[in-house]
């Protein structure tokens, strides 16, 4: 399980903060103009903790490829990588709200 | 082939590429974005091309040093990252821009998608609707316009290539479509989205007019219809063959509301919403057998008609300017 | 990348490896045994086969069959725009045919046939005798094969639906398409999707469960993984469709109205569902067929894969991140800015792994020396095609440009040039690669080169001008255009160019009658001199034993691979029980486990099958009593299969070789059956989570409308209801040592879950909650609906164990049945209760 915890984990993140700003997104559409800058706040503050879990996820699986467990070298660096990826797009996928309206 | 054949408007001519050949100010950007994009496809193409090419041809050293992992990181992940990263912010400033809303008065028209033509409604300052049109839009030149796109049956998308890019209409919503054009002049456009049967024909012609001329062109369509006595013989086979249970001639009794409002459609470019070029015959041939025409519109073949009825109701119906 | 020794996932002594290849002679009779276990059909048996051998090869020609029946329809369509106001097809037949080409290709043509590579492919490469559940392989391919011949005939008729393949409503809607050819699509599609939905089941637990041993997740081949993530992708990508069709069909037939605006509805709901599920499905198609290029890549260059592990970063990522760009096909319905952007900057995300791959192809090349062969032509025509394509995505990813792109023949050129780039060309090449595998005589170089040339230029002639032919004004779906407009020249050249290509297919139809000669007894074998286990030597029992892995490439690197294994010196070299057999090994580190005992040929799948694509076909022409007697028909039939299964053999563990003994019954997460079912209830959460989302949805179109929620007191009973039963049914397993207390408690459980339907249901009729009067009506009884239908699989599940017990065959000997029943019961009760509560408590207990 932990295998597929590590491999995963980083696109997981991904999948999470990409319903949640979906989620967010969507409220900023029906929301009063006041209550937009909260929600923006709220994705902001959520990107920036995904980041860092995605970072550190990198960070934790680049260190285990070091000393192999289940898996072997090979989880552990495409854990690293993918968790790498996964940070490059919740970036990108938060990029759109800095142009609200 | 029949290439030699004039569509059934000048607007609605292929070349130059319509969606090349930007007309106003929300066009041009799309326009620019669009070679742009060209250009970046075209240079990574070339990458692929080379970089392929040398991998199968060059020397052992050569593909020695394309052979390996660096290769992927480099070409495959760091310069895509790069080359994304500043489309995107490209993208979403323009997309941002673009979609900028209305500003209060601007003039609105209301445009209706219907199976398979265009309702027109010109809205006064209050938001009320002043008059009604059909298959075409006249705008002012020089100032942007909101459309209103909405839909009652199913949904259709209003594409003026040269004056925005498209936007759908949706039953149940109401989506505004920004236009300008900088020059008076007559820009084609065409339904987008499938909408059965005879999508393929439901063209719309945008008319920019100069803005004293747009003035004077919405007073004249806001007035009923003037039928000369010399059409009588046409109005009474209209008021006859039922006509007006689906159109409406404001200023007679013909009242209906499910098929274009024929107030003015003498005036008008074209007929069954692009399809033919508005003049007398045509319009005969259209109410005689607009199933072969355009088979599948709503409008049946007025085949019971004859010649002498055709040419009346269509005298009658080309003297409405 | 070899690195030191890792721990055992399983306990399993890996240095039990070292046996192998064991030495001396196999006992005498022992492979005369394994071909007479698994032989050949004979007579009518071919129908009833199960052998992935026989079947694969079965999936992958019924598949071509369609992409050929598909192509036929393109060029009627081609012919009808060659030039301005033809009427070679009328308007209602071009509308008809337009839709069957894009639904034929991508349900009956992409998706099977790369599902069929798959189920042909994947227990050679990985070393298994068959794929886990051959019967379950075998009844996706009758039900495709009755199902998709159905589909396509209705065209003959004039019933062939004719709304596009994306079946937008309201046009849809009874009220704008009344006859029974929009019924055709939605049922006949929803059938389809089962099926595909069975092969990924099949394909997830082969891979995951029985690999060869050592075959480790980094020496698992790419296209292995190629096809994991694809089959992964399957299960959360096609509930959505399914929902979809079934709301649809729902409005269709019984007016609740899920997309109709007049009363509460939002046909936007549709593009959301049908989206979510149609965006990762052009990555479905495209992951194996990419796994397949990466396999021919290194091969026809001679050369280990650059960046494999970089190529399989690359599925993974393209299987989470092809989830958020579903609305890439909305931009234009004025969806909000914010959102729009979102799906821009993942639809920019998702082309990074597609770069990845490109690039390791190219560096695979570049370290090797390719070969101008005909898998090496078409691998290369499909890395320039594809690029081609991917480009063009990233422009229409860009939203203005969409705005101006979408909906005209810009996109059909870029479709075109995806798929055909990214699936139908690999395919080709996997098709010339492969053929050697199953066949006789490998195909023709000669008219390979001239299929792929023809191809190639055919191709880029049909959809290069098409581009063009967008920008200057002309929108898709047209049967046809008015003359003057300037887009006579391009529409010449792409129909020109489609009878190019064609000609190209029909070379290769030729060869394939000439050269192709499966089920033989001998195979021209790896001409291509490829380096995965399915070039071992083989029979219709796989190989003579299963080898122990120590390479990604084991062809290549481990000595004498080919003559050991035909000499039986690794795991398996006979039939220790006697019957077909294969090993289930541990998914991270492929530790066997346990022996797999397999079906052999039986009628009962393909009689399944008939009877459920009888239940399918006679719905759509409203015969409802004889699709209601079909679909019981099929049930028992399913019944049946499922009575052989779950029997535990005398000997209970046996000597797979080398005098390493392992047992012959599982249960639990080491077994086959657990895996398949946790598979399937994923699916039923996905499809359960995309009704949750469209209760929202609709709930956000019309707030205004929405009901206070029945009282609390039958919430409360359905809750403890729904609790009480899904526990009783899960704990079952552990009273088995009292066979009927474990049965009773199936069967109450089951009566629980029953009586919280119930309870729900009645308290929504109670306040007057009509289906056909509010979109609020509508969502809740589809939520119910669903429900009730896993309800009643829950009954005919515990009545089934009735009728087990009654046998004899329920006991501590064999939990397997009574555990997997306790799975569905328990998932059927958490169901049950996210939709008890998000109807109660959305949007009322937000207030």
């Amino acid at each position: 399980m932990n295998t597929w915890l590590s491999l995963l984990g980083g696109l997981a993140l991904w999948a999470a903060h990409f319903l949640a700003a979906y989620a967010i997104a969507s409220l900023v559409d029906i929301s009063s103009y006041e209550h937009q800058a909260p929600l923006t706040w709220l994705l902001a503050g959520l990107t920036l903790a995904c980041v860092l879990a995605a970072v550190a996820l990198a960070v934790r699986a680049w260190r285990a490829s070091r000393r192999p467990g289940l898996g072997g070298v090979f989880v552990p660096r495409l854990s690293a990588l993918a968790s790498t990826l996964a940070a490059i797009a919740i970036v990108w996928q938060s990029a759109p709200f800095l142009w609200r309206h | 082939m029949q290439t030699d054949a004039p569509p059934a408007h000048g607007s609605l001519k292929g070349w130059p590429p319509p969606a090349l050949d930007p007309a106003g100010p929300f066009a041009a950007p799309l326009n620019s974005l669009t070679w742009g994009l060209l250009a970046m496809t075209a240079a990574v193409l070339a990458i692929v091309v080379v970089a392929l090419a040398l991998a199968l041809f060059a020397p052992r050293a050569w593909r020695k040093r394309l052979g390996g992992e660096r290769l992927v990181w480099i070409a495959g992940i760091a310069f895509p990252v790069v080359v994304l990263s500043a489309l995107l912010v490209w993208g979403l400033s323009l997309t941002h821009r673009l979609s900028e809303p209305p500003r209060p008065g601007e003039l609105r028209v209301r445009v209706t998608g219907e199976m398979w033509w265009w309702r027109v409604g010109y809205l006064d300052a209050a938001g009320r609707e002043a008059f009604q049109d059909a298959n075409e839009i006249h705008i002012p030149a020089g100032r942007p316009v909101a459309l209103e796109l909405e839909s009652t049956d199913v949904i259709h998308s209003l594409w003026i290539p040269r004056l925005n890019g498209k936007l759908d209409m949706i039953p149940g919503r109401r989506n505004i479509l920004r236009i300008q054009a900088d020059q008076p002049g007559e820009y084609g456009a065409q339904c987008a989205e499938f909408c059965g049967g005879p999508h393929a024909l439901m063209a719309l012609v945008v008319v920019a007019h100069a803005p004293a001329d747009y003035e004077a062109w919405k007073v004249k369509q806001g007035e009923p219809a003037a039928p000369a006595p010399a059409h009588a013989a046409g109005k009474a086979v209209f008021d006859r063959a039922g006509c007006g249970a689906c159109h409406a001639i404001r200023g007679t009794d013909a009242n209906g509301l499910a098929g274009p409002d024929l107030t003015h459609v003498g005036s008008r470019r074209t007929l069954g919403a692009g399809v033919l070029p508005n003049n007398q015959g045509a319009l005969a041939g259209w109410i005689g057998d607009s199933q072969a025409i355009k088979p599948g519109n709503r409008m049946p073949a007025y085949s019971v008609l004859s010649g002498q009825e055709l040419r009346d109701v269509s005298a009658y119906l080309e003297s409405l300017k | 990348m070899n690195g030191p020794p890792t721990p055992s996932e399983t306990g399993f002594d890996t240095a039990l490896y070292e046996r192998f290849p064991t030495k001396g002679r196999r006992p005498k009779g022992e492979l005369e045994q394994l071909e007479a276990i698994w032989c050949a059909p004979r007579r009518w048996e071919w129908i009833t086969v199960i052998n992935n051998n026989y079947v694969g090869v079965y999936y992958v020609g019924a598949a071509m069959l369609f992409f050929v029946l598909a192509g036929v329809l393109a060029l009627l369509m081609r012919t009808q725009l060659a030039l301005p106001m033809q009427g070679v097809l009328a308007q209602e037949t071009y509308n008809q045919i337009f839709t069957m080409h894009g639904t034929v290709m991508m349900f009956l043509f992409a998706v099977p046939a790369v599902e069929a590579l798959g189920v042909l492919l994947l227990p050679q490469m990985l070393g298994a005798r068959d794929l886990p559940f051959p019967r379950l392989s075998a009844y996706a391919f009758w039900a495709y094969l009755i199902g998709g011949l159905a589909f396509f005939c209705s065209l003959f008729f004039g019933l062939a639906p004719n709304g596009g393949w994306f079946m937008y409503p309201p046009l849809t809607s009874t009220t704008y398409s009344p006859g029974i050819n929009a019924d055709f699509w939605l049922l006949g599609i929803g059938f389809i999707e089962i099926s595909a939905i069975a092969g990924a089941i099949e394909i997830i637990v082969g891979v995951l469960k029985t690999r060869a041993p050592g075959m480790t997740l980094d020496k698992l081949p790419v296209f292995a993984w190629a096809m994991l993530v694809f089959a992964g992708m399957i299960i959360i990508a096609f509930p959505s469709v399914i929902l979809a069709t079934t709301l649809l069909e729902l409005e269709r037939a019984l007016g609740w109205p899920f997309f109709d605006a007049t009363r509460g509805g939002d046909p936007m709901l549709w593009q959301h569902l049908f989206w979510f599920f149609g965006h990762p499905e052009v990555y479905i198609i495209f992951l194996p067929a990419a796994g397949a290029m990466s396999t021919i890549v290194p091969a026809v260059a001679r050369t280990p894969l650059v960046g494999h592990w970089l190529v399989v970063l690359a599925f993974l990522a393209t299987g989470f991140i092809s989830f958020g760009v579903w609305a890439h096909h909305m931009f234009t319905t004025g969806l909000p800015g914010v959102s729009v952007g979102m799906f821009s900057a993942a639809s920019m995300a998702v082309s990074l792994p597609a770069g990845v791959q490109v690039f390791s192809w190219i560096a695979t090349v570049a370290s090797g020396r390719m070969k101008f062969n005909a898998p090496g032509l078409f691998v290369l025509g499909s890395l320039l095609i594809f690029v081609m394509g991917g480009l063009t995505g990233v422009m229409a990813a860009m939203v203005p440009f969409d705005w101006q792109a979408h909906d005209t023949y810009f996109i059909v050129a870029h479709l075109h040039y995806v798929l055909i780039g990214g699936m139908v060309f690999p395919l080709f090449a996997a098709i010339y690669y492969w053929t050697p595998m199953v066949s006789a005589h490998p195909l023709s170089e000669r008219l390979g080169r001239w299929t792929f040339g023809l191809m190639f230029a055919g191709m880029h002639l049909a959809f290069l001008p098409m581009h063009l032919t967008g920008l200057m004004g002309m929108p898709r779906r047209v049967y046809t255009y008015a003359a003057g407009r300037d887009w006579e020249w391009p529409n010449l050249i792409s129909s020109i160019g489609a009878f190019v290509f064609a000609a190209g297919v029909l070379i290769w139809v030729i060869d394939m009658i000439r050269n192709f000669r499966p089920f033989g007894f001998s195979e021209a074998g790896n001409v291509y001199g490829g380096g995965g286990l399915e070039w071992l030597p083989a029979g219709l029992y796989s190989t003579r034993s299963i080898p122990v892995v120590t390479s990604l490439y084991p062809l290549w690197d481990q000595k004498n691979l080919a003559r050991d294994v035909a000499a039986g010196r690794y795991f398996l070299p006979g039939a220790p029980t006697g019957g077909r057999e294969t090993l289930v090994t541990s998914p991270v580190n492929a530790e066997p486990q346990h022996l797999l005992r397999m079906p052999i040929p039986s009628g009962w799948h393909v009689w399944a099958a008939v009877f459920t694509a009888g239940f399918f076909l006679l719905l759509t022409v409203q015969a409802y009593a004889a699709s209601v007697l079909s679909g019981v028909l099929a049930i028992v039939c399913v019944l049946r299969w499922c009575w052989f299964l779950d029997h535990p053999l005398p000997q209970q563990t046996v000597d797979v070789g080398a005098g390493i003994e392992l047992p012959t019954y599982a249960s639990g997460s080491s077994s086959t059956g657990w895996w398949a079912m946790v598979v399937t209830l994923v699916v039923g959460g996905m499809v359960l989570a995309m009704s949750v989302f469209s209760y929202v949805f609709l709930w956000s179109r019309s707030p205004d409308t929405w009901r206070p929620p029945p009282d609390t007191t039958s919430l409360a009973v359905a809750t403890a209801s729904a609790i009480g039963g899904g526990a009783l049914a899960l704990l079952a397993r552990r009273q088995l040592g009292r066979p009927w207390l474990a049965t009773a408690m199936v069967i109450a459980g089951g009566a629980l879950l029953g009586l919280a339907f119930g309870v729900d249901l009645s308290s929504w009729r109670s306040i007057g909650l009509s289906p056909q009067a509010s979109a609020q009506g509508a969502i809740v009884h589809a939520i119910l609906a669903w429900q009730g239908f896993f309800v009643a699989v829950a009954a005919i599940m515990a009545l089934y164990v009735l009728l087990r017990r009654l046998y004899g065959y329920v006991g501590p000997d064999r939990p397997a049945t009574i555990e997997l029943v306790g799975l569905f019961l328990a998932y059927t009760a958490g169901q049950g209760l996210v939709g008890l509560y998000v109807t109660r408590l959305f949007p009322a207990g937000l207030a």
